[in-house]
Formats: structure tokens, C-alpha cells, sequence
């Protein structure tokens, strides 16, 4: 915009210097400074409705020139700069030559003089929006000091939940806007780059006979994206602001503008940074005792039930005896991790030819340590050559260019192309045995993971085989360095993505522009599991896989203006988009390696490819109408027809509307203190596309499939090719998911734009609502994917920003955000959520889209849903024992009414739950991963107009999350607590450790003690003292008996971001030729508080749903970097 | 102006046509992924699809679901310590229930006969009506009644269920049709390597057909008395009878990637899921049979009860049942002699019947001393009356370790009895299950289904 004015103003400076210059002419000077006293520099100041106008210099004074004719008409004259409210004024002629006029502008807390990009290449004054969209700057998305542009945001977007998967390089994020609506789709919002749409695609790779929580993470799209070449991102939040893109954004939008060139001098920027980063907290194992079963020290024994280790601070301990040695596994393994970043921008161009051009490249290390520091910790001779020193690491270099030339002086063609290139080297993640994490916490404290080769035999290495002898192998996991150094996964990713743009004005109240946009990538994977590795059988395997994912997005918008063309205060959009998306990928498996350590497809026995080829096409039309009713009220309404190749053909095109109103009512009341106030109410439908091929069934020969329990056979048999029918029917019927939203907000100003605040409660229903229906097994097929669910989200948002110190040497501005959603599924397959508690529990659709996350009527959209003990609340009959040992069954809610609340654990006469009860079924549990408001609180303080200093609180409040970890290291008896537990020698006198009071008291006492989340114990057992002894912990405290114990608060409030930033202006820039040059310190996620006793409670077991299950997922970290900039 | 109402003009034209062609097209109208025509694959290739789907139901959590009811294995952990201990979960048999009646299963089967016969390839049709005769068969054995007359047939949206009676009736039909179709032999070429089970050898399939139909009659000897003995003996006469294996029908493995043994999959991916069960290793122990360490691996080999929350049970023997590529016998050459050996006792002639016993273990005996030549096996010499019924049915319940037919068996006969050799019962609290709980799934979908079935019911033909 300031570009816009800029030309303009030199433009209409030729046109009238020429034409004026004969006649009599008046002066008009006068400074722009802010409400504390500074000049604005390049403050725009205009007489309304004529071509008159200047700029402020860096004193902040302008100077123009108007006819005296002009003059004397008493015009209003017009003080506009970005940030601060602009003024208007009466010029006031004194028959002088000259008239001096001063402004002095506000800031503009509520940024409402801001231009938003409000889709399909629309924009508009955010005073007048009456939908929801942020506007987030590129500089704050680069102070975050995140390679990715997702994870960069989290804690400014009111209602834009982001969850960081892990602390790896390049890791990925999982993000959401105003919570979740679809079943089967994607939570992620569209991604809008400069008006074409990119692929923000996370596919998971790593086999498909692999579950998705398998798999190494992969990177997403979304971290292509230079942060440094962003301008802004406006996030468009709700249906109505989102429907201008129709099936394809019920998730919401976000848009990218990126930088782009400037007339005038040359300006190039050179940032370097540099970081460092480390675990963010320490997993709670325990020390004292060894492996075994028993009580017993067996070797190879995968589980830690062996003796008490004589280890400093247990209970048992005799200085006496030989110490056991025991290993810091977590602490051995993890280092520090590094990162640089080196980013050169520049910009400039003439009055017809712009340009921007950027080159950066960006690295990152995680904290895994390397293997050349490995090597300093081990005595080991080593026999080979590691197949990788850096187990995760992350390396991207972008080149963009955008330009924009005037053809003609209503033709300008602008253009912009992004190259990215990813290398990314990741880590087998969560639960499988492959994996890092299952290893790593599951050895026993005693055994020495760090000589992963057999020093005789360079093979694995292993709590669970020590003395490999054998190239396979007889592991039950991987020893985590082996994963680290062993095992590879690799990711290759060339992009290209970018668009051309041709901007069309053959009138002054029409314009045409069209966008072809593109975006291809090709993603090359390798997975190598060298021979030795747990995964089948240790015979080695090889997998690569190429991904190409290609989109092209043409858009066609016609544009009127009503104020020229009819002397009306409106605007008028139409247009057109076809968009075409191609996805390919191939995938070969290499199994049954022969020589070692030579990882060549051709060096496999066994190969097999899998080829997955998918296109959809959409073509749509749009229309859409703004109008201002006494430039205080406007009104904005919109409909698009959407055709796709992924609709039923019986109904192939369907249509999505939004209307919204803003009534600046500041402008007719007068209250006081108010400065501005606006209501708004938008209304709006916004899609979810199918599928593709969902229309479709068919026979085929899959290269795996499971025939349960982890077992697999294939279709290619014994030689030969053999197909089957789909167990999916198709559905002709198909139609996109569909998501209505009302929303109300109110925009306030006070005290002088020092106090902003920002309100906005909505309701959005998601109906048609796709997902699996079961369909009668005993027909052939079992599963349709079909609509039928209806989900509701709503919610509250607001944003407090003040003001409340600004003076010349000190500022400090503040915002506070809240985002609430509360969601529900109401209705699933015909049934309603109190139809479903009427009926029986099998009768009542639900789908899982997790371990334990399920989505059913009556229920929040990821319920857990689990095993349990007998508990109180689920009308469940317990098996208990009478005095005479005889079995008896009672209905426990029935026998303690009145003394119970839901979740209360019943306690049989042994003194320990049932885990037997009668009919045993998964129970619903109360608990979801969904958080009940997300926020943040924001500070910036500014000293002397040079130094800032900022902080962000990131507050997630009542969400929870599933540790299925802490189930496993309880059966497997590594958990912390688990130190708490009885052992046979407890009793013995002869045992060195005998004390009574003390070892015979150790790892016993009631199961009222070991309950969490506020359940009571009830039940003719419950002061029976019992012992928490291996039995207890591999079975009772186990996996698959109670998993609601194990459910815990994943609240969190997290010092997410701190900086320090100097701008430097001196003599030293000068003799170094500079503009300016500035530095930053900053640091992310030092410190967290939460209750969580896992990693960390923002852990995500996927990478783009959210999940709330914590199984061997990995740790996050915290990081910190220091910032340089030069600008010339 | 001209140029702007041109291109108004163009405008209005692209909005009025559309592109509704840009929504159709190749890559557009069909997915690329899968064959949507039938006619083009060949019966071959759907035979190897059904083929490889059925090791999937045969061998797979229905099969250990049984050695656990029948303690020739044990559940240790998670839910296969609850299924051990007789409280199973109706949704764990969603996945096998749907691949009977589903992709590969049935629906695909009766394809491969219907194409089969419109192209007179005689022997495939019975191949497919053989595998369907044993799917079914071996389906209302642990369920009872279940859908089959209106199942996987798009004329029923909802099926009904067939009477445990009439299925098997049926099955009888169909194997019967089958031993015709094997003795048309095969009009159009078959290339014999498609038939993983016996290369296109149709006598061996006319042989495992009697016995399949030997099997299924004498599963209702406890309501057809004699005359279930008498048809049982007739087919068991006709049926598999090469001591050397080569005749029995049994799930094709290799060491291959994705063809390894289901068991050995199994047990290497769910480590201690499964271990041995105490009543078949208390057995072979007090028998002093040798066949306790060709069956499982460790010394001593344990065997666990349920409500034992140990994770001690013996491991398969990695060289017999445990190992990658160990395929379970379907039909064999000994449950053939078995029912012989037991239609004879029934029908009152015991001493043939322990001739016939003897030597099933004296060939079991040559059979195992291949593995361990020191095996040996015992024998009844001067057994008779019920003490020679409980031999047979004791011999047959460990000669047939790993195979469902066993469960069948006990309902029948009562043999083995859950008592240890402690004389203390094996048995779960509620006593042993009589069948399997109908699948969530089609409980939750299909209207004609109970939804509040028990393990305890007892179906058609076990009504003491």
C-alpha cells in the first residue's frame, strides 16, 4: 500500500506540476510526530479527494503545494502511517501563501487502519471487516527463531492451536483453527501463498505395513516456507471468513504475502544466526533395581524385575558392599543440539521494475549426540565405519525471487518462484520396537547400552541379547544407539513452487487479474534397518519411496468498483479457479539383506514396490459484494459454486455462502472514553473435500496387509499375483463436509488507543461430516466411507492489547489472548448423542482416530476410550470374593449409591482392583486431549527507540493426554515409580538389606495411595495394605487393565519466547558502510510448568491430528539463539 | 472500451459454459489404484488372493483363540490373558469374521465359481468350493448359527442366520458338489502352481473333501448318534490316508517376507502374548511323551493355567510349530485316522479301534522321530471300554495340537477333561467357553443378530 501511494503520489506530482505551474499556488507544511513526540517518517498526508498530497521525512515534515482554488474550499486534509490511527482535519485558508498544519497521531491499538488480504485477492480496511481474520507481521514470525513458519505463531493467533511434535530437527507441528470438525480429514487450515495455494502435505513414510505411529516424522511442507520472506500472514478463522475458498476451507486459511521489492535505492539485509538446544526435562526411570524377572538378575531379560541394586539413596543401601553400578541412559545419550542460519535479502527496483530476491540457508542439529562424540564415551574398538554420524539433523536452502513489471500503465505482471531444497536426517519415533524411545527407557538401569556392537562380533548389541552372536540377532528393541547410528532414515525434498500474476486495469472502476499458480515437489525417502535391527526377524530391510505432489491453481477475478462505476459505495468480485492436484508415489521394499552394510536395492532378496497415483480436479465460481452504508456500516456478502472430482457425480456441485455486517457505531454514540467500537456478525458455510477415490471400489493386490496382531501376509504369494475385492464399497453419493458458522464480535478502543480489545464468540456446526461406516461384515464388505456426522465447536475468543507506558525513551506494549472452543459430536450415522446413551454400547457408531481417541454421538470429538479397572459410574458388575473365598458378583454402583462419584475405583477384598469385571469393554473415560482455552501474554518493552525486550507466555489450559508410556515402563518396571515396589528379599532377615520398618515396609501400602485424578477407592479392600510388587505392576498397573490412572492434566504454561534486541545506528554501522544493524538474543521453551510426569504435556503422537496419546513419543527441548543483522 | 467489453464478454462465456469436462477424465473417473472390473483378472489371481486371505482366518487369533480355550496354549499378557481366562472380547473377532465373509473370503470365492464354471475350469470351482466348504464349516463350529444362505449376496442388505444345522448341511451339499467337480477334472488350462494346498492333484482334494465331510458329520454325533458315526466312517474310508503328509491340506509358509508361518509372526512381534498351556503339557509330561519338546522349546517346558499372571509358558519349538515357515494342517492324515479309530469305538467295535489308535502313534512316532529320534510315543495295548474312548480322544487332542477341530471335539466327547494330573480342574472360574462371541461389528450392524450372546451358550450340536 505504501508502494501504491508512493507511485501515485509521483505520478500525479508529474501530471500537475505540469498543469499548475501557471497558477497561483499555496504552501502546506507541517510535521507528523506519535503521541510521544517522535517524528513518523513517511507518514502519508493527502487532501481528500483530490491528487494533492506528500510525504513526512525523517525529521517527520512534509511540504506540498495546492491551488489557492482548492484552498479556499476549506478541504479536509488526511494524516495517515502504518500502526497509528490516521487523522483528518479542515485546512483552513488564511490568504496566506503558506498554512502550516501539525499532526500528531495515535497509536492504532486495533491496527484498524491496516489493510488485511482477505482472499481471492481482496482487500480490506479491518474497520470495516466483519469477519475474523489476524494479521500477524513477518517480523514477529521471524523473532520466534523457528525454522518453521507454523510452529513460529504459536501464542499469536487467538484460537490457532499448535503443537510442536517433538524437539528433532526439523520437526513438524500439528495446528488447528477453532478446534475440530472433520473425522476423516485434515485438521490443517489451506495454505495460500501470494494468492495460489501450496501443499502443506505431511505424509508419513517408513513402510506401509508400519502403523503411522511407527514411523520416523517426516517434515512438512509447511517448514518450505522462509520465514524471512514472509510479509504478513493473515489467518482467516472462521467459515465466513474463510468461505471465499468454499470445500476446501472449513479448517480456516491461512494466507502468506511475501516480501516483495520496492522502488528506489537497493536495500540489502545479511542475517546470520546461530543456536543452540537441549532437553527440556529428564524422564523419571528408576535406578535400584536390575534386570531380570523375579526378583532375579536374568541376562537377556528384557524386563527390569530383577534384585535390588546396592545404588546411594535406596532404602537398602549398605556403603559396605560394592556399589552396583547403574547408567544415566537418558543423560548419556543426549547432547547439545546446534543450529545456524544465514539469510540474504535484497530488494529495490525502479518506477516500472520492482524486485525481491532471498538466499538463505538453514541448519539444525538435534540433541541426539553424534557419533564422533559417541566414540570419546566408549572404551569399544570399533570395526566399521557407522552408516551415519548425525542421527537427526536438518538442512534447507530457498531461493526466492519476486518481481513485478509495469507492461503499461494499466498492465503489470508480477512473478514470484520459491526453490527449496530439504535434506533432513530423522529418527525412528514412538512405540515401535525399532524405535528410539522404547529402547532407551525400557533397559534396565544396570545394563550398559553404550557398547551397541558386540566388541567380538560388531553385531547388535542389546540389553535383551548382550552377546550377539549371531548377524540378526535375538532382540526384543533396538538399543537406542543403534537407532541412532545404525539405523537411517533419510528425506530428499526439491520444491518449487511460486506464481505468475497479471493485474489488468482497462478502466478506473474495473480490473481483471489471474493467478496461475504452481507447486511441485518431489520428496525422495530411504529407510534403511540394517541387518540386526529388532524389525523382521533382523534380516535387514531397505525402503525408498518417491513422493511427487504437484498443484496448479488458476484464478480469474474481475473487479469492479461501484464508487466509480456507479457512484456507489461498493465493490464487486467475481471469478474463476480450476485447481488441479497430482500426487504420485513409489514405494519399494528391499527384505533379506545379503552383504552388510552395502544398502543397494540389488542387495536385497526380497523386493517389493508399491505405486500410489492419485488426481482431483475442482473448478469453481465465486461472487462477492462489499458495500458501505454511511461509511459506518458495511456489509459484505459472497457465494461460490464449487464442482469436484471427488463429489458423488449424482451431486457434483455444491455451494457455500457468507454474509457479514461491521457497524462502526463509534461513529453515531459518542460514549465516553471510547475511541472506536465496532460490532460485527458474520455468517458463513466453508467445505472439506472427500477423499479422492472414495466413489470408488475395486480389487487389488496389496503388497501387506494385516491379518491382526502385527502379523502380515501378502498378495504376491509364493510367486505369483493374487487379487481381492476391497472390504470398502464405494459411495456415489459423496459430498464435500460442510461447516456453518455464526459468530458476533465487538472491536473496542479506549483511554486514547491505549486499551484495544478484541471480542468474538462463534458457533460453527460441521454437518455431512465424512467418516468409515460399518457396514453388515456379513454382506462381503465391511466399511463405507460415507457423510453422516454433525459436529458443533464453539467458542470465545478475545485479545486485550495496551498501551501502558509510551513515552520517548520507554514503551511497553502488552496483549493478552484467549481462545476457548468447546466441541461435541451431536450426531453420528442418524444417532443423536442422547440416543446413543439409551442404547447398547455396540449399537452406537463410533470411529477411532487414535490408540485411544474415539469419536462417537454424545461425546467430545477424542474422548479417550480404554480399558479400566471396575470403577465406579459405568454400571459395571465387579468380580469380587465373599469371606469363603467364594466368587461373587456385585453391581458396585448399585450396592454404594450415594458413596461414589464417576471414576472412583472399587476395591475387592484382596485389596486390589478388579480387573475382571464382568463384560469387560472399553469405557468411555470423561477425559480429551482437547484443551479448554489456549492464550498468551505478550510484553515488549523499548528503551531509547534501540533496545527490545520481549517475552511470550504460552498458556494451554485443560486438555489431557494418555501416558501409555508410563503403563509400559510400569510392566516393564523401569518407571520412576516403580521403585517404589515390594521384592521377596524385603522380608528376609538374612537379606543385607533387612530392616524392619523400613525394607519390610517398602513398595507396599494401599491402592487409595497410587490413584490420581481425584478417584477415591471404595470397596470392602480399601485399607487393605497390599504390595506393589511385579505382578501388580506387569498386570494390575499394566497396559490394557486401566489406562484412566494413567490419564493425566496436559495443562502447561510455557515461557515460550524471550528476547533482547539492539538496533544499532552509529558511527561503527557508518564505517562499515551501514544502514543499521541490529542483534538479537533470544530463547524459546525455557521453562515449562505443568503436572504432566511425561516429557512434556505439548507431545503429539501424530504430526498433523491431534492425539493426546504419549506412547515412546519423543522429547522436546528448549533452545536459544543469538540474531545478527545487517542492512545496507 | 472495446477491449474491456471483449473481455466482459470472455468473462460472461467462461461463467455461463463452465468446465464441467475438467471434472471428468482419465485418472479422474475410475481410481487408478484398483481394478474395477472383474473380468479382467484372472480366476487364478483371485484364487491366490482367497488363498492367502484364508491362511489369515485359519491360523490367525481364531486359531490361537481355540489352543487357548483348549490349553494347548496360554494367554499371558493384555488381551490374551483375558481371553485365557474365558472373558474374550466380542470386537477382537471383528477383523477375522469380516475377511470370512469379505475381501478374499467369500464373496470372493463364490466369484472365483461362478467364473469357474462359465469357463469350465472344473477344478478350480471345486478348489474354491473346497476352501469355502472348510471357512464355513470351520465358522459354525465356534460360532453356532451364522449367516450363509443370504450372506455375502447383494440381494440381502441385512442377512439372517443360518441354523447351525443348515450350514453344515449345506457345506455337506457343496463339498459333495466339489468331489464331482474334481472328478470332471479340468476342461480349460490351469497352471497347477495357483493351488498352494496340492498343485492341482485332484485326488488328494477328493481325499481331504471326505475327510472335511468325515469331520463335519461327526460333529453332530451327539445329536445324530450311529448314523453320524456311520456317515463319518464312510468318508473317513475315502479320505486323506498317507502317513507321509503329502496328502494333508494345510496353509502354505516360507521364510519369505510376508509368507512367514502366522504363528511365527505372532509370536516374535508379540513377545510372551502366548506361551504354552498347562493341561497339553501336564498331558504330554504324565504321558511321558516325547512330543513335549517337538512341540515347545525350554527346559523343563512350562505350561501356564489361566488366572496364573506369570509370563513363563514355554515358547514353540523353533524347528516344528514355531518355526517361519509352519503352516497348520487343515485336514489331515491323522484326524482322519482319528475319526476312523473313534467311529469305530462308537459303533462297538473297540478293537479296532485301538489297532486303529496304535497305529496313528506308531506312525506319529516315525513322523516325529524325523525331528528328535528319540521320540517316542505311548501306547494302548490293553485299554478298553471309556478308559480307550478317553485314549482316543486324549491322543487326538495332543496329535492335533495348533488345530480348531480340537474344540469341536471336547464339546462333543468331553475329552480331554480340564483336570490336571494334580487332579485340580484347568478350568476358568465359569468353566470352559462352548463357542465364540459374535462380532461387534456385525452385532452393531446387523439387526438379526443377538446382541447379548455368551460364551456359555451352547450351539446346535453340543446340547449336553
Amino acid at each position: 500500500m505504501k508502494l501504491k501511494l508512493s507511485l501515485y503520489s509521483f505520478l500525479y506530482y508529474c501530471c500537475f506540476f505540469a498543469t499548475v505551474s501557471a497558477i497561483d499556488l499555496v504552501n502546506i507544511e507541517g510535521y507528523v510526530i506519535n503521541d510521544i513526540g517522535s517524528p513518523l517518517v513517511g507518514s502519508n498526508i493527502i487532501i481528500k479527494n483530490t491528487a494533492y498530497g506528500g510525504a513526512t521525512d525523517t525529521d517527520g515534515f512534509y511540504q506540498f503545494s495546492i491551488p489557492i482554488e482548492v484552498a479556499r474550499s476549506s478541504p479536509l486534509i488526511f494524516a495517515s502511517y502504518i500502526g497509528y490511527r490516521s487523522t483528518v482535519d479542515t485546512l483552513l485558508y488564511n490568504n496566506e501563501k503558506e498554512i502550516i498544519k501539525n499532526f500528531q497521531l495515535n497509536r492504532d491499538v486495533l491496527d484498524l487502519e491496516s489493510i488485511v488480504v482477505t482472499g481471492m485477492g481482496a482487500k480490506q480496511y479491518k474497520e470495516k471487516l466483519g469477519v475474523s481474520i489476524e494479521s500477524v507481521k513477518g517480523e514477529a514470525v521471524v523473532k520466534a527463531g523457528e525454522v518453521n513458519m507454523i510452529t513460529s505463531l504459536r501464542g499469536n493467533v487467538p484460537g490457532l492451536e499448535i503443537r510442536k511434535t517433538s524437539g528433532d530437527a526439523g520437526t513438524n507441528a500439528f495446528f488447528r483453527i477453532r478446534g475440530t470438525g472433520t473425522i476423516s480429514g485434515s485438521h490443517e487450515p489451506l495454505i495460500i501463498v501470494d494468492g495460489s495455494p501450496v501443499s502443506n502435505r505431511t505424509y508419513d513414510s517408513g513402510g506401509s505395513e508400519t502403523s503411522e505411529r511407527g514411523h520416523p516424522e517426516s517434515s512438512s511442507r509447511t517448514g518450505d516456507i522462509n520465514v524471512e520472506d514472509i510479509e504478513t500472514i493473515e489467518v482467516l478463522k472462521g467459515a465466513a471468513a474463510s468461505a471465499i475458498y468454499g470445500s476446501r476451507a472449513s479448517n480456516g486459511v491461512i494466507m502468506i504475502t511475501t516480501k516483495s521489492g520496492r522502488t528506489g535505492k537497493t536495500q540489502l539485509t545479511y542475517k546470520f544466526q546461530a543456536g543452540i538446544s537441549a532437553l527440556n526435562n529428564k524422564y523419571p526411570v528408576q535406578q535400584w533395581f536390575g534386570q531380570g524377572k523375579a526378583g532375579n538378575f536374568i541376562q537377556g531379560e528384557a524386563f527390569s524385575w530383577g534384585k535390588p541394586l546396592n545404588i546411594k539413596g535406596s532404602p537398602w543401601f549398605d556403603d559396605s558392599r560394592d556399589i552396583d553400578q547403574v547408567f544415566d541412559h537418558i543423560g548419556e545419550i543426549s547432547d547439545y543440539g546446534n543450529s545456524y542460519d544465514h539469510n540474504v535479502s535484497a530488494y529495490g527496483g525502479s518506477d516500472k521494475t520492482t524486485f525481491y530476491l532471498s538466499m538463505s540457508k538453514s541448519y539444525e542439529k538435534s540433541h541426539w549426540l553424534k557419533f564422533a562424540d559417541y566414540k570419546k564415551m566408549v572404551s569399544t574398538v570399533f570395526g566399521h565405519i557407522p552408516n551415519r554420524d548425525v542421527p537427526s539433523d536438518y538442512e534447507r536452502y530457498t531461493v526466492r525471487l519476486k518481481g513485478s513489471h509495469l507492461i503499461r500503465d494499466n498492465l503489470t505482471l508480477t512473478g514470484s518462484m520459491s526453490y527449496v531444497n530439504v535434506s533432513v536426517n530423522s529418527v525412528m519415533r514412538a512405540h515401535t520396537t525399532d524405535g528410539l524411545g522404547k529402547g532407551l527407557l525400557s533397559t534396565p538401569p544396570d545394563f550398559d547400552l553404550k557398547p551397541y556392537l558386540n566388541p567380538v562380533t560388531q553385531y547388535h548389541r542389546s540389553s535383551t541379547d548382550p552377546n550377539s552372536l549371531t548377524p540378526e540377532g535375538d532382540h526384543s528393541w533396538n538399543n537406542p544407539y543403534w537407532v541412532l547410528y545404525e539405523a537411517m532414515q533419510k528425506q530428499h525434498v526439491d520444491r518449487l513452487y511460486g506464481s505468475i500474476q497479471l493485474d489488468f486495469r482497462p478502466t478506473d472502476w474495473g480490473s481483471l487479474k489471474y493467478t496461475m499458480g504452481t507447486d511441485y515437489s518431489l520428496d525422495e525417502r530411504t529407510e534403511v534397518l540394517p541387518i540386526g535391527t529388532y524389525r523382521e526377524g533382523g534380516i535387514g530391510r531397505l525402503i525408498r519411496e518417491d513422493i511427487v505432489d504437484q498443484e496448479f491453481d488458476g484464478n480469474l477475478v474481475f473487479n469492479i468498483d461501484g464508487n466509480k462505476l456507479f457512484n456507489l459505495p461498493m465493490n464487486l468480485m467475481m471469478g474463476h479457479n480450476l485447481n488441479s492436484r497430482y500426487f504420485r508415489s513409489y514405494e519399494i521394499t528391499g527384505l533379506d539383506q545379503t552383504l552388510p552394510n552395502y544398502f543397494q536395492m540389488e542387495n536385497y532378496s526380497s523386493i517389493y514396490a508399491d505405486e500410489r497415483l492419485t488426481l482431483r480436479h475442482a473448478e469453481s465460481f465465486f461472487i462477492q459484494g462489499t458495500y458501505d452504508l454511511f461509511d459506518e456500516l458495511y456489509l459484505t456478502s459472497a457465494i461460490r459454486n464449487d464442482g469436484s472430482s471427488t463429489f458423488g457425480p449424482s451431486d457434483r456441485r455444491h455451494n457455500f455462502r457468507k454474509f457479514s455486517a461491521a457497524w462502526n457505531f463509534s461513529k453515531r454514540l459518542k460514549i465516553p472514553y471510547l475511541n472506536f467500537g465496532k460490532l460485527r456478525y458474520a455468517f458463513g458455510e466453508a467445505g472439506e473435500q472427500p477423499n479422492v477415490y472414495t466413489i470408488y471400489s475395486g480389487y487389488m493386490s496389496p503388497t501387506s496387509f494385516s491379518a491382526g496382531d502385527k502379523v502380515n501376509l501378502a498378495l504376491t504369494y509364493n510367486g505369483l499375483t493374487g487379487y481381492r475385492s476391497d472390504d470398502r464399497i464405494g459411495n456415489m453419493r459423496i459430498r464435500p463436509e460442510r461447516r456453518t458458522e455464526n459468530e458476533i464480535g465487538v472491536d473496542l478502543s479506549f483511554l486514547e488507543d491505549k486499551i484495544g480489545i478484541n471480542f468474538t464468540s462463534y458457533k460453527a456446526l460441521n454437518s455431512d461430516v465424512i467418516f468409515t461406516i460399518d457396514v453388515i461384515p456379513s454382506t462381503g464388505s465391511d466399511e463405507q466411507t460415507a457423510n453422516g456426522a454433525i459436529i458443533e465447536n464453539k467458542g470465545l475468543e478475545f485479545v486485550i492489547n495496551t498501551n501502558p507506558i509510551r513515552k520517548k525513551n520507554l514503551s511497553w506494549n502488552s496483549r493478552f489472548i484467549y481462545a476457548s472452543n468447546t466441541n461435541m459430536v451431536l450426531e453420528m450415522n442418524g444417532v443423536s448423542g442422547d440416543e446413543a446413551k439409551n442404547m447398547d454400547y455396540s449399537q452406537v457408531p463410533s470411529v477411532g482416530i487414535s490408540k485411544f481417541s474415539e469419536v462417537s454421538p454424545g461425546h467430545t470429538l477424542g474422548e479417550f476410550r480404554g480399558y479400566t479397572w471396575a470403577r465406579f459410574g459405568y454400571g459395571i458388575t465387579a468380580k469380587d470374593f465373599d469371606e469363603n473365598g467364594n466368587t461373587v458378583y456385585i453391581n458396585i454402583d448399585s450396592v454404594y449409591a450415594g458413596q461414589w462419584k464417576r471414576n472412583d475405583v472399587y476395591i475387592q477384598r484382596d485389596g486390589y482392583p478388579d480387573t475382571d469385571w464382568l463384560n469387560r469393554e472399553y469405557v468411555w473415560t470423561g477425559y480429551d486431549p482437547n484443551p479448554d482455552w489456549t492464550g498468551s501474554f505478550y510484553n515488549e518493552v523499548e528503551l531509547f527507540g534501540k533496545i527490545k525486550f520481549s517475552c511470550l507466555i504460552d498458556i494451554s489450559m485443560g486438555g489431557h493426554i494418555v501416558n501409555y508410556t508410563k503403563n509400559a515402563l510400569y510392566e516393564w518396571g523401569t518407571h520412576g515409580d516403580t521403585e517404589n515396589r515390594y521384592h521377596s528379599s524385603f522380608d528376609n532377615p538374612n537379606w543385607h538389606g533387612y530392616e524392619e520398618g523400613v525394607s519390610t515396609e517398602w513398595g507396599k501400602g494401599k491402592i487409595s495411595d497410587m490413584l490420581n485424578n481425584g478417584a477415591n477407592a471404595i470397596g470392602p479392600g480399601t485399607d487393605q495394605i497390599v504390595a506393589f510388587d511385579e505382578i501388580f505392576y506387569t498386570t494390575i498397573a499394566g497396559r490394557k487393565f486401566d489406562i484412566i490412572n494413567n490419564i493425566e492434566d496436559a495443562s502447561y504454561i510455557k515461557l515460550r519466547e524471550i528476547s533482547l534486541a539492539y538496533q544499532m545506528t552509529n558511527k561503527y554501522t557508518d564505517y562499515l558502510g551501514l544502514k543499521s544493524m541490529s542483534l538479537r538474543l533470544s530463547a524459546r521453551d525455557l521453562i515449562t510448568w505443568t503436572k504432566y510426569s511425561g516429557w512434556d504435556p505439548e507431545t503429539n503422537m501424530y504430526q498433523n491430528r491431534i492425539s493426546g496419546e504419549d506412547y515412546f513419543n519423543q522429547p522436546q527441548t528448549w533452545g536459544t539463539n543469538f540474531t545478527l543483522y545487517f542492512n545496507w | 472500451m472495446n477491449k474491456l467489453k471483449s473481455t466482459i464478454f470472455c468473462l460472461l462465456v467462461i461463467f455461463l459454459m463452465g468446465c464441467e469436462d475438467f471434472l471428468t477424465g482419465d485418472l479422474l473417473d475410475n481410481d487408478p489404484n484398483k481394478v474395477d472390473d472383474v473380468s479382467i483378472i484372472s480366476i487364478e489371481s483371485l484364487l491366490v488372493g482367497s488363498q492367502v486371505s484364508m491362511y489369515g482366518v485359519m491360523e490367525s487369533y481364531l486359531n490361537r483363540m481355540v489352543t487357548m480355550i483348549m490349553q494347548q496354549m496360554a494367554g499371558q499378557k493384555l488381551e490374551y490373558y483375558s481371553d485365557y481366562n474365558c472373558s474374550p472380547i466380542d470386537r477382537n473377532t471383528n477383523g477375522r469374521w469380516s475377511a470370512i465373509y469379505g475381501t478374499g473370503g467369500l464373496i470372493d470365492i463364490r466369484t472365483i465359481q461362478e467364473k469357474a464354471r462359465d469357463q469350465e475350469k472344473y477344478l478350480v470351482l471345486g478348489i474354491a468350493q473346497m476352501w469355502e466348504a472348510l471357512i464355513i464349516s470351520t465358522a459354525a463350529d465356534l460360532w453356532g448359527d451364522i449367516p450363509y444362505s443370504e450372506a455375502a449376496n447383494s440381494n440381502y442388505e441385512s442377512p439372517n442366520l443360518d441354523s447351525q444345522r443348515e450350514v453344515h448341511e449345506a457345506v455337506l451339499e457343496l463339498i459333495n458338489d466339489a468331489i464331482n467337480n474334481f472328478s470332471l477334472g479340468q476342461v480349460q488350462t490351469f497352471s497347477s502352481n495357483y493351488d498352494f494346498s496340492f498343485g492341482g492333484n485332484a485326488n488328494k482334494w477328493i481325499a481331504v473333501a471326505h475327510t472335511l465331510a468325515a469331520r463335519i458329520y461327526l460333529n453332530w454325533a451327539e445329536v445324530d448318534g450311529i448314523q453320524a458315526y456311520e456317515n463319518a466312517l464312510f468318508h473317513a474310508e475315502q479320505g486323506v490316508s498317507s502317513s507321509n503328509g503329502t496328502g494333508d491340506w494345510r496353509a502354505l509358509h516360507s521364510t519369505t517376507n510376508n509368507e512367514q508361518s502366522i504363528w511365527w509372526q505372532f509370536t516374535i512381534k508379540n513377545n510372551d502374548y502366548m506361551g504354552a498351556g498347562h493341561l497339553l503339557v501336564d498331558m504330554l509330561e504324565n504321558d511321558n511323551d516325547g512330543r513335549l519338546n517337538i512341540y515347545f522349546s525350554g527346559d523343563p517346558v512350562i505350561g501356564v493355567k489361566p488366572g496364573e499372571t506369570q509370563f513363563y509358558g514355554s515358547d514353540l519349538n523353533s524347528n516344528t510349530y514355531g518355526s517361519r515357515d509352519y503352516g497348520v494342517e487343515f485336514i489331515s492324515w491323522y484326524e482322519n485316522k482319528f475319526i476312523v479309530a473313534e467311529c469305530q469305538y462308537s459303533m462297538g467295535d473297540e478293537n479296532s479301534a485301538r489297532i486303529t489308535l496304535n497305529s496313528i502313534l506308531d506312525d506319529l512316532e516315525v513322523k516325529w522321530q524325523t525331528i528328535e529320534s528319540t521320540c517316542s510315543l505311548p501306547r494302548y495295548e490293553n485299554v478298553g471300554g471309556n478308559n480307550l474312548y478317553e485314549a482316543i480322544m486324549n491322543e487326538k487332542y495332543k496329535a492335533m495340537f495348533l488345530n480348531i477341530q480340537t474344540w469341536s471335539d471336547w464339546r462333543r466327547t468331553g475329552f480331554p477333561n480340564f483336570i490336571d494330573s494334580d487332579g485340580e480342574s484347568t478350568s476358568c472360574a465359569g468353566g470352559t467357553p462352548r463357542r465364540l462371541l459374535y462380532p461387534e461389528k456385525e452385532k452393531s450392524t446387523n439387526p438379526n443378530f443377538p446382541t447379548n450372546d455368551s460364551i456359555y451358550d451352547r450351539v446346535q450340536n453340543d446340547p449336553n
